[in-house]
């Protein structure tokens, strides 16, 4: 019976995950409380509000497993700069300095920043963590899982064989092959930040006709054996990390997009230009995902497949997949990027100290608690009213059926980039115009970004197209709204008549599953927008100063917090 | 601080803001400097809100982070025009870092530090808004005005709030000294790891020509391996 | 004393890193690479000494 901490860091997304007696008790992203997006330094506070929640002190951990392997990592970096001379000039002091000065020293500083003795500070390989997150928290006995990224020490892809708590790798492919650097050099491509860009390309893949795929072809090679190589030509991962493609790419497809340039696909041909890009690039990024998961059908056999990695985070991949790749049922945990390898690296610790593999992930809900009390003071203190309700689901219920755009505090915050209910913007589905506002005026973001509905699992199969299933519940997943359904929701269906569907249960979604049975008895319609309670290029709301800030400064009708209500005027 | 230095410094600033404001480009940059400086701001009074254990002083924190995300959007948002009117693209989204002053300085420490940081900024922003009215700019004229109205109040209430968390003018003063201190060893280190990053650098580079015969041997050796079909290894326990 | 004892602390930690570094090279049985770690070291004491170098640099940079 153990107590393991995992720990990710040092690139991006830091997070920390306990796990006691082989039981999940929590897992959080660093940037909830530092408020810096996707903050990479290492998870001091995350760690410290996981251990608060599991009750224990840092010295009575067992293990701190950190996600990656620091001198394969430093093998990988020198090898490239080797292989690369002398292209390498500008990487080689920067890449050198990282690593040597601070990337290598990760185990002794994690050691320092819990006050622990070194010998529990441990690593486990990379894919390995993204492979445990993903095949530990499904529900299979037995499952394929794939693992891709950007790159981990080395490899970008890996198949694994996951068997009760065991988890064997059958093969790998490694850097510089990346579809995560691919998908990433594309970001930039189309004038996105890289990191953070890249659900803008999925969106914007929508509003394009993949005309480049022969282009595409020359640029992402798919192989017999199901692998895929890039071309190295086109890429300048090795030699220039700042833009990622090269000068080649641009001859391929015409000049980059410039950054920050506002968009306009209805006037503007190099918009539209780029948009087919984009959707060319959605289009090549599935065909070699399905051809990784033909591969790793043929070589498990198993009927069930698991999927993690930052690549796993395209949810319109992930729904081919689960349509082509012949596979009876997919999964896709919550925080399928960096910050699920720290409860990956929990996992395998705590399954190498002997304890089970934990119960299958019901709910992502695993954060700080909402502090009620602290958020109804601070209201008070900054001149609202904070007013309790008897009944605060069916008061928003109330709200979001009249148009109004609702927040909601309640419960433990989500792991990983989805608000699942616990930290939502909540608006009425079947409105377009709660789309247009909160686009425009609330999120501040592009006009062809589309938003996700949140529906009663019970409500869902009439809905919406093989939903539920087992993606669903943590909105991993798009799928196709029914034909006959599309012009009753056109807040959350896509241009392509696609939604990143969540499905809602007590278990999976406590705080809004109550919301949801309200608006069905006040509407008949059981189905809400549901989009992260954060402002553009800002982390997910945590606490009550977070929430109330947001809320003093956007146009947002009213917040829920716990059982009291704030409006910014009376219903 | 003495006479002749409070006489001196808005001439000098007269004199050096002609040169400082003379470019648009340079001006666009200059913008997007303070819309980090007040993003940074921001983020550190969050978290002072965060932690803070007194409810009044967390609420006086949210409303001055709210500010200076206004100031943010403003600063970044005039940089951006600026440089449209050039034909040129923005710098890009403004991307904040944390220093966690608030755990490192503790209260005391912190609202010094803010306190030094706001009377600078207002100082700062004045002797702007006096150069753009004599220029006749307008727009800039406005936009430094907008934001004085609330430096002038950060930097009334963080000394106040000084002086009652610190327990008396006394006390104030030696945080505020203390405030300097830091500052200045920041400074200094700051300083200090550009010149040693130049320094390293330049040393990399020697060594990385130094270099050529043996990398150059080496990279036949060190050709891509593939591992995707028929390679198997067990998912084995962590080391250290 | 205990100001010492966390030195101490810490430098048993870097030493138990490097050994992990050396093993790793070890395992994998890419000697070849030794000519390489070599580098690094190198490259390792440049960083330490001009990481040494950022507390006076100033005054350096001031002096000349």
């Amino acid at each position: 019976m153990a107590a393991v901490l995992g720990i990710s860091a040092h690139y991006h997304d830091a997070a920390a995950a306990l796990v006691v007696d082989g039981r999940i008790v929590a897992a959080m992203q660093e940037e909830r409380f530092s408020r810096i997006k996707n903050d990479p330094s290492l998870p001091r506070r995350a760690a410290r509000a996981c251990l608060a929640l599991g009750n224990i002190a840092a010295a009575d951990l067992d293990a701190v497993v950190f996600y990656e392997n620091p001198y394969a990592k430093l093998e990988r970096v020198v090898v490239s700069l080797a292989r690369e001379y002398p292209r390498s000039f500008r990487q080689f002091s920067p890449a050198l300095g990282g690593q040597l000065g601070s990337k290598l020293w990760v185990l002794d500083q994690i050691a320092d920043m819990l006050g622990v003795e070194r010998r529990i500070v441990r690593f486990v390989e990379h894919h390995e963590s993204h492979a445990a997150c993903a095949f530990l928290c499904s529900p299979y006995a037995h499952a394929a899982v794939l693992t891709v990224d950007g790159v981990g020490e080395a490899a970008t892809t890996a198949l694994w064989r996951g068997e009760g708590s065991s988890l064997r790798c059958l093969g790998a492919i490694d850097f510089p092959h990346s579809l995560g650097l691919l998908y990433a050099a594309f970001t930039a491509y189309l004038g996105f930040e890289v990191n953070e860009g890249e659900y803008k390309v999925m969106g914007l893949a929508a509003h394009g006709r993949p005309r480049y795929r022969d282009e595409l072809s020359r640029v992402l090679r798919l192989e017999a054996d199901g692998s895929f190589t890039l071309e190295p030509r086109f890429f300048a991962h090795a030699t220039d990390t700042d833009v990622g493609f090269s000068p080649a790419l641009e001859a391929l497809l015409g000049p980059r997009r410039p950054p920050g340039r506002p968009f306009d696909l209805d006037s503007n041909e190099d918009d539209r230009r780029c948009a087919d890009v984009a959707a060319s690039l959605q289009v090549a990024t599935e065909e070699a995902l399905l051809g990784l998961a033909r591969a790793a059908r043929e070589r498990t056999g198993a009927t069930a497949l698991c999927l993690a990695g930052g690549v796993a985070l395209n949810a319109l991949a992930n729904a081919r997949l689960a349509r082509e790749a012949g596979f009876e049922r997919v999964f896709v945990p919550p925080a399928a990027g960096d910050a699920g390898g720290a409860l990956g690296a929990a996992l395998l610790g705590s399954r190498d100290l002997g304890d089970p593999r934990p119960a299958p992930l019901a709910t992502a809900a695993l954060g700080e608690p909402f502090d009620t009390g602290a958020a109804v003071d601070l209201a008070r203190a900054l001149g609202l009213a904070a007013l309790p309700v008897a009944d605060a689901s069916a008061a928003a219920a109330v709200r979001i059926a009249a148009g109004k755009v609702v927040a909601l505090c309640r419960g433990r915050f989500e792991f990983g980039p989805r608000a699942l209910g616990q930290r939502s913007l909540l608006a009425d589905a079947t409105r377009a115009e709660s789309r247009d506002r909160l686009n425009r005026v609330i999120k501040q973001r592009e006009p062809f970004r589309p938003f996700a509905p949140s529906v009663t699992a019970a409500a869902a199969a009439a809905l919406f197209v093989g939903a539920p299933n087992d993606m669903t519940p943590f909105m991993t997943t798009v799928c196709r709204i029914d034909p006959g359904r599309a012009a009753t929701l056109p807040a959350v269906v896509h241009v392509d008549g696609t939604a990143r569907v969540q499905t809602v249960t007590e278990p999976s979604a406590p705080d809004l599953a109550p919301i949801l049975a309200a608006l069905e008895r006040e509407t008949g319609v059981p189905v809400v927008l549901n989009t992260s309670l954060n402002g553009a290029g800002e982390p997910i709301v945590a606490g009550p100063v977070e929430a109330l800030a947001f809320f003093l400064q956007h146009p947002v009708d009213a917040l829920v917090v716990g059982d009291a209500l704030i409006e910014r005027s009376p219903a | 601080m003495s006479e002749s230095v409070l006489t001196l410094r808005p001439f000098v600033a007269r004199v050096t803001n002609r040169f400082v404001w003379r470019s648009p480009r340079r001006a666009a940059r200059i913008l997007f400097s303070f819309a980090h400086a007040e993003a940074a701001s921001q983020v550190d009074l969050i978290v002072a809100a965060q932690l803070t254990s007194s409810p009044v002083r967390r609420a006086l924190y949210v409303r001055h982070a709210l500010d200076e995300t206004r100031h943010a959007k403003l600063f970044s948002l005039r940089s951006a025009e600026l440089l449209g009117k050039l034909g040129l693209p923005p710098l890009g989204i403004v991307r904040p870092d944390a220093e966690d002053l608030f755990e490192r300085l503790g209260e005391v420490g912190f609202l010094a530090f803010v306190h030094r940081g706001e009377q600078r900024g207002r100082r700062q922003f004045d002797s702007y808004r006096d150069h753009f009215a004599r220029r006749g700019d307008e727009r800039m004229r406005a936009l430094f005005d907008a934001v004085l109205v609330d430096e002038r109040r950060h930097e009334e209430y963080t000394g106040t709030l000084l002086r009652e968390v610190a327990g008396g003018e006394r006390a104030a003063r030696r945080a505020l000294r203390a405030a300097a201190a830091w500052e200045a060893w920041r400074t200094w280190r700051r300083a200090g790891r550009a010149l040693a990053g130049a320094v390293y650098g330049a040393a990399m580079s020697v060594l990385y020509v130094g270099l050529a015969p043996l990398l150059l041997a080496l990279r036949p050796l060190l050709r891509e391996r593939r591992r995707w079909v028929g390679a198997e290894r067990t998912g084995a326990g962590g080391r250290s | 004393m205990s100001a010492r004892r966390g030195f101490l602390r810490r430098l048993a930690s870097r030493a138990v890193t490097l050994g992990g570094l050396l093993g790793h090279f070890a395992h994998r049985r890419r000697f070849f690479l030794v000519p390489l770690v070599l580098v690094l070291l190198a490259a390792a004491v440049l960083l330490a000494a001009t990481g040494g170098l950022a507390y006076v640099a100033p005054f350096l940079y001031t002096l000349f």
